[in-house]
């Protein structure tokens, strides 16, 4: 295991783990629980966000560099409590890996491909996967920098072309929700920046491992940053009625520009950008399932035939899981629940623990002096 | 040995990756420039003007007797738009290809019966694009499609310049596309507007032969304004309606307006092309039962286009009074086209937001009964027109002749 990986390509691969499914999701989420109030939502929940990245980064900036996650959870906790939870972290990240590899789909199959079968697009996208995870954290770290240093010129661009068709006060009247409403439409946003726990995977391979909390928080701040940038947009230009009916708003909106008669249907250049940032996080997902698989189970032999298994297995579940595409329950009731307990709950109760069993230890070393 | 393996595997790997499922070869596909949808009984009738590319990449000198058109038109039928877009499959050898579609025809029959259909099929299928531009049309839309133009190539192409071109020089009619038409009907008023398109003159040119003479029997003009109140046609306005329903909406980009001469009065002595145009709309709600007040402050810039009036442009106060004349015509303009929207009830001038934005609280209690509320609007409205050229000579003509006389006196 070779420390590499820098604050900054912390932050970004944080990014890249919460920001391109979000995107998707959230401004039609948000703008159907507190309509033009979404950017106050969203403003709440990274705030919380926040919170959630500085103690997450706290947990693991404490482990050692150099030694895996689970390794060090095992100093602290047991071997026993540290297996039990590698395998229910690698059991959640196969899964959210499998749910958002399926929405990814999904939509390439609903605006481009639509007559390739799903389980073929499934299958070429879970090998370029498999290649990414093969790869390790560095080099998706590294990509992960170049896409962000690339996110803001294109946000930017995006705004410009569309800023004629913008009508601010489309965000008035601000408040008109109670602050319940809105604290309760921040929830699913909530949900995906407690994604920022990838950071306890990412911490041991960083040069400076105490930098993972500074690298949690910037993850998270610029991701909240581009988010209610989007959401804005989105706002502006369909107003709030019209983006709770659309299931891409963003695509949408991209699509709308036209400079001229020579700048049109430039929708397919930002969604190729979009692709490669869903791959990348797909691919971290897939690294951290097989990441913990590898430090649990102490394979005896080398990453390529658990990551076959693995692969094959994910191709298998993201295929025949689904009955229908809509999944509107799923992405903001079950996984925002699932996401909280996974990321923040588990995680934290597993610090704590740690700590009060370390305590325990100290006061017997102690006693026994 | 391992370097061939990784090959041969890259080599079936792009056997994968192609789409081939997708693939969609030029030539099998019909390129629709503009559509028609129109509604008779229960069935739905699309109408396409479907591109015919050989024709089209030698079509740039004019047409010769007898020679290819660049469009066909054809129609099908269905119960609902999507099948009756797929029933094209019985008839063409080439699928219908909409996201080169510039234009959107609605007939009037469909529009009384509302449009949520149609803007579902926008929203939910990716090849409809929602920059397609809307417009309407009496009697049926098939009629606008089949309809050649002389200057544009391609009468759909040629559709959308001209409401481009008409907002950008004149804007009586507003540029309305089909999510600016979405966005409408799902604003707090729930009303939109779409502008009218219809043939001016005699017998419809549809063939070459009729193409090849200086002027035409007939041609694609625009109209009023269609006005739509919970996504169903209830009304009409009128060209200058239209144009003060725009002042209102902060619409207007240049226009021109006839008035008079100021001091001498009078009407249509003077054209006047107005730049620059800024509307701010500000509710005001005083008592429970007083109706809102909507104060109105329209800026304009202008400039002086045609005079025949014996005035002195030099002086600054025949200026001043110009520009009050011209202030006066364009609250006119506004007053007559907001008392037509008051008439029909329907606020397609985006008050019912406005009122949202600034009483929040009392836009909840107003808002199931905002059709009337809207009919007793009171408008308060300022202008403040300036004149900044005078073009490029100070006195008009009919004043130096007038003058020259009165030397040779």
């Amino acid at each position: 295991m070779t420390q590499t990986v820098t604050k900054l390509q912390c932050a970004a691969l944080v990014m890249t783990t919460i920001l391109p499914t979000a995107v998707l999701i959230l401004p039609k989420t948000v703008m159907n629980s507190v309509a033009q109030d979404a950017w106050i939502s969203l403003l709440v929940s990274t705030l919380g966000g926040v919170v959630a990245a500085f103690a997450l980064g706290r947990f693991a900036a404490g482990t050692k560099g150099g030694v895996p996650f689970q390794k060090g959870l095992g100093e602290s906790t047991g071997r026993v409590l540290a297996a039990l939870a590698g395998l229910a972290l690698a059991a959640y990240y196969f899964s959210i890996a499998s749910t958002a590899l399926h929405e990814f789909i999904t939509f390439i199959s609903a605006e481009m491909l639509e007559y390739t079968p799903k389980i073929v697009l499934k299958g070429a996208a879970v090998l370029v996967l498999m290649y990414i995870a093969a790869k390790g954290i560095e080099p998706i770290a590294r990509i992960s920098v170049l896409l962000m240093l690339t996110s803001f010129p294109l946000l930017a661009l995006s705004v410009l072309l569309t800023i004629s068709k913008m009508t601010w006060r489309q965000i008035e009247p601000v408040g008109e929700h109670s602050w319940t409403t809105i604290a309760l439409g921040g929830v699913t946003p909530l949900g995906w920046f407690s994604e920022v726990a990838i950071v306890l995977l990412v911490a041991p391979y960083m040069i400076r491992p105490k930098e993972a909390v500074k690298g949690a928080v910037w993850g998270v701040l610029l991701t909240g940053t581009e988010l209610i940038v989007m959401v804005l947009q989105s706002l502006f230009v369909f107003g709030p009625n019209l983006v709770r009916s659309m299931e891409y708003s963003m695509v949408d909106l991209v699509g709308l520009i036209e400079v001229g008669n020579f700048v049109e249907r430039v929708e397919v250049f930002f969604i190729t950008f979009w692709m490669s940032t869903v791959f990348l996080k797909l691919g971290i997902f897939l690294f951290g399932t097989i990441h913990l698989l590898e430090t649990t189970l102490k394979l005896p032999f080398d990453r390529s035939p658990l990551l076959l298994g693995v692969g094959l297995l994910l191709w298998a579940d993201t295929s025949y899981n689904w009955p229908h595409d809509m999944n509107q329950d799923l992405t903001t009731g079950i996984t925002t629940a699932m996401l909280l307990v996974c990321n923040l709950l588990f995680p934290l109760a597993l610090a704590v623990l740690g700590r009060l069993m370390r305590a325990n230890k100290q006061a017997e070393g102690g006693a026994d002096a | 040995m391992k370097k061939w393996g990784k090959l041969l595997a890259a080599l079936l790997l792009l056997g994968l990756t192609t789409g081939c499922w997708d693939r969609t070869e030029l030539n099998e596909l019909s390129i629709t420039s503009a559509t028609a949808v129109d509604r008779q009984g229960d069935q739905w009738i699309v109408s396409y003007q479907v591109l015919i590319p050989s024709v089209v990449s030698g079509a740039l000198g004019p047409m010769k007797g007898g020679a290819k058109l660049p469009i066909t038109v054809y129609s099908t039928e269905g119960p609902t738009i999507r099948e009756a877009i797929y029933q094209s499959a019985l008839e063409s050898p080439r699928t219908l290809f909409f996201s080169h579609n510039r234009v959107m025809i609605v007939g009037e029959e469909l529009a009384k019966n509302g449009l949520d259909e149609l803007i579902d099929v926008y929203l939910r299928n990716s090849d409809s694009r929602e920059t397609v531009a809307v417009l309407i049309t009496k009697g049926e839309g098939r009629k606008i499609l089949e309809q050649l133009l002389q200057i544009q190539i391609i009468p759909g192409d040629g559709i959308r310049e001209t409401m481009r071109t008409e907002r950008k020089n004149f804007s009586v009619l507003p540029y309305v596309n089909m999510y600016k038409l979405a966005m409408e009907l799902t604003s707090e008023a729930r009303n939109a507007v779409i502008p009218e398109i219809f043939i001016s003159g005699g017998e419809p040119v549809t063939s070459s032969d009729q193409m090849n003479k200086t002027t035409m029997s007939s041609k694609l003009k625009l109209g009023r304004l269609a006005v739509l109140k919970e996504g169903k046609l209830k009304g009409w306005l009128k060209a200058e309606q239209s144009l003060g329903a725009n002042f209102l909406r902060d619409e207007v980009k240049r226009t021109v307006l006839s008035t008079g001469c100021g001091d001498e009065g009078g009407k249509n002595q003077s054209a006047i092309k107005i730049l620059n145009s800024k509307t701010k709309v500000k509710p005001v709600i005083r008592g429970e039962n007083e109706p809102i007040r909507m104060i109105v402050d329209v800026k304009a810039e202008g400039t002086l286009l045609e005079t025949r009036c014996k005035i002195d442009l030099d002086k600054p106060e025949v200026i001043s009074k110009l520009e009050k004349q011209m202030e006066g015509e364009i609250l006119a303009i506004i007053r007559d086209g907001f008392k037509e929207t008051q008439k029909l009830k329907a606020d397609i001038v985006g008050f019912a937001d406005l009122v949202h934005r600034k009483y929040p609280k009392r836009w909840h209690e107003m808002k199931s009964d905002w059709p009337e509320e809207y009919s007793r609007i009171k408008l308060e409205t300022h202008v403040d027109f300036t004149l900044k050229r005078l073009g490029l000579t100070s006195k008009s003509f009919t004043k130096m002749f007038e003058q020259v006389e009165d030397e040779k006196k």
